[in-house]
C-alpha cells in the first residue's frame, strides 16, 4: 500500500459520518475486509507510545489492550462474550516464550473473529503493562497466533462491497482483465457467472472507469439477479438473491462515500 | 386513477424519489411524468433513451426475462422497468441512493401494473 493510498484511508475514515458506534469509537471494520483481527492488529501495529486501545465489538462485547512500540503489551480488560481464561491474563505482560500465555490468549481472543457488525477503536493514554524490557507481542507473532495474514494489502472498492453483500446466496466473480478473474460461490454458479459476464459486456459494452453500479433481472418471483460493478479498471458480476436490493444499495454508498 | 395520478402516489410514497416517468421506448418519448420541480427535457429524454437502450434489443441482455434494470452512480439511481408483454413501454424513475430500494421496486411495479392495466387486467 502507498503512502497515498494509506492517507487516502484515514481521510476516509475521517470523512465518513455513519462510522461511528455508540461509544463514538474511530470505526476501523465493517465486519468484512479487513478481517475484524486484522484491522485490530494494524492499530497495534501503528501504536508506537505507550497507549490503551479501547476496541469497542459492539453486541459482542469489549477489549482493552495496552500497546507500545507496535507491539502488543499486554490485555487490561474485557466485556462481554470476551476473556474465558484469558481473565488470568488481565494485567500480566505478555511473551513470545510463554506458550501457554499464548494458547490462552488465543482461545480468549477467537470471538474476535466472529465479530459480524462494526469494530471501533479509542486511543488514550494508559499505564504500561510489564517494565521497560518485557516488550509484548509482535504483531508478525500475533497473526500467526490468529492465522490472519498480515501486513495486507488493503481491500479494494469491489472486494470491501463483495464483503458486504456476501452471504450463503451469493457468489461473485471479479474480471481484472482479459482472461483473469477470480471467483467466490457455490462452484454451480460459477457457469451461470460467466456466461452472464461474456453476455453483459457484449450488451452494454465499455462501462468506463466506473464506479458505477448494474443491477439487472426479475422485480419479482425467485430468480436470480445480476448485480455487476465497474471499479478502478476491474468488473465484478453477482448473482444475489431476493430481498437483497437495499442491502446492495447500502454496501454501494458505503463503497462510494469512501 | 388515472396515470398521472399513479406517477404522483408513487413518487410521494417516497421522499428520496425525484421523478417517474411513462414512456415509449419504440419512439423514445416520454408520456406522462411526475417530478419534485420540473424535470428538464433533456433529463426526461435521457432517462427515455436509456430504458430504449436496455429493452430495445431484450434477445441481447444478459437476462432475457429481465423487466428491472437498475444504474446507480455516485449521486443517484436510475431505476427502469419494462414488461415482454408491453414491450414499448417502460416506467423510469430516479432515486437518491439512500431510498428503500426493495420497497420501492415492489411499489414501482406495483404501479407500473397498474398503469398499464387500469382496469385490473392481469399482467
Amino acid at each position: 500500500m502507498t503512502i497515498a493510498d494509506e492517507l487516502a484511508r484515514r481521510l476516509a475514515v475521517l470523512s465518513n459520518d455513519e462510522a461511528e458506534l455508540a461509544s463514538g469509537a474511530r470505526v476501523i471494520s465493517e465486519g468484512g475486509l479487513p478481517s475484524p483481527m486484522q484491522a485490530i492488529l494494524r492499530e497495534i501495529d501503528e501504536t508506537v507510545l505507550t497507549r490503551e486501545l479501547f476496541f469497542d465489538l459492539g453486541k459482542t462485547g469489549s477489549v482493552t489492550m495496552v500497546a507500545s512500540g507496535r507491539r502488543l503489551l499486554g490485555l487490561r480488560a474485557f466485556k462481554g462474550d470476551i476473556g474465558g481464561d484469558a481473565d488470568t491474563l488481565i494485567e500480566q505482560p505478555l511473551s513470545s516464550d510463554d506458550k501457554d500465555q499464548l494458547t490462552t490468549l488465543a482461545s480468549g481472543l477467537e470471538v474476535v473473529a466472529t465479530v459480524t457488525g462494526q469494530i471501533g477503536v479509542t486511543a488514550r493514554d494508559g499505564d504500561r503493562i510489564g517494565s521497560q524490557t518485557q516488550v509484548g507481542l509482535s504483531v508478525e507473532t500475533l497473526a500467526g497466533l490468529f492465522g490472519v495474514e498480515y501486513p495486507f494489502d488493503e481491500p479494494s472498492r469491489l472486494q470491501r462491497f463483495g464483503s458486504m453483500i456476501a452471504d450463503p446466496s451469493t457468489a461473485t466473480l471479479i474480471r481484472k482483465a482479459k482472461g483473469q478473474y477470480s471467483f467466490v460461490g457455490d462452484a454451480e454458479v460459477k457457469a451461470w457467472l460467466e456466461e452472464k459476464s461474456e453476455t453483459f459486456s457484449e450488451s452494454f459494452g465499455e462501462q468506463g472507469q466506473g464506479p458505477i453500479l448494474t443491477i439487472l433481472g426479475q422485480s419479482s418471483g425467485e430468480n436470480p439477479i445480476l448485480v455487476v460493478i465497474v471499479d478502478d479498471g476491474e468488473t465484478m458480476y453477482c448473482r444475489v438473491g431476493r430481498g437483497q436490493l437495499s442491502k446492495i444499495c447500502a454496501a454501494w454508498r458505503k463503497i462510494v462515500d469512501t | 386513477m388515472g396515470v398521472s395520478e399513479e406517477l404522483d402516489g408513487l413518487r410521494d410514497a417516497f421522499e428520496d424519489c425525484s421523478i417517474v416517468a411513462f414512456a415509449d421506448i419504440e419512439t423514445r418519448l416520454v408520456l406522462v411524468s411526475s417530478s419534485k420541480g420540473v424535470a428538464r427535457r433533456e433529463t426526461l429524454d435521457s432517462l427515455c433513451a436509456s430504458a430504449a437502450d436496455t429493452f430495445g434489443n431484450r434477445k441481447a441482455l444478459p437476462i432475457t426475462e429481465a423487466d428491472m434494470h437498475i444504474v446507480a452512480s455516485r449521486t443517484g439511481l436510475e431505476i427502469f422497468f419494462n414488461l415482454p408483454e408491453h414491450a414499448g413501454d417502460a416506467l423510469c424513475c430516479v432515486c437518491e441512493p439512500s431510498i428503500d430500494l426493495d420497497a420501492f421496486v415492489a411499489a414501482a411495479r406495483d404501479t407500473f401494473d397498474r398503469v398499464l392495466n387500469p382496469a385490473g387486467d392481469a399482467a
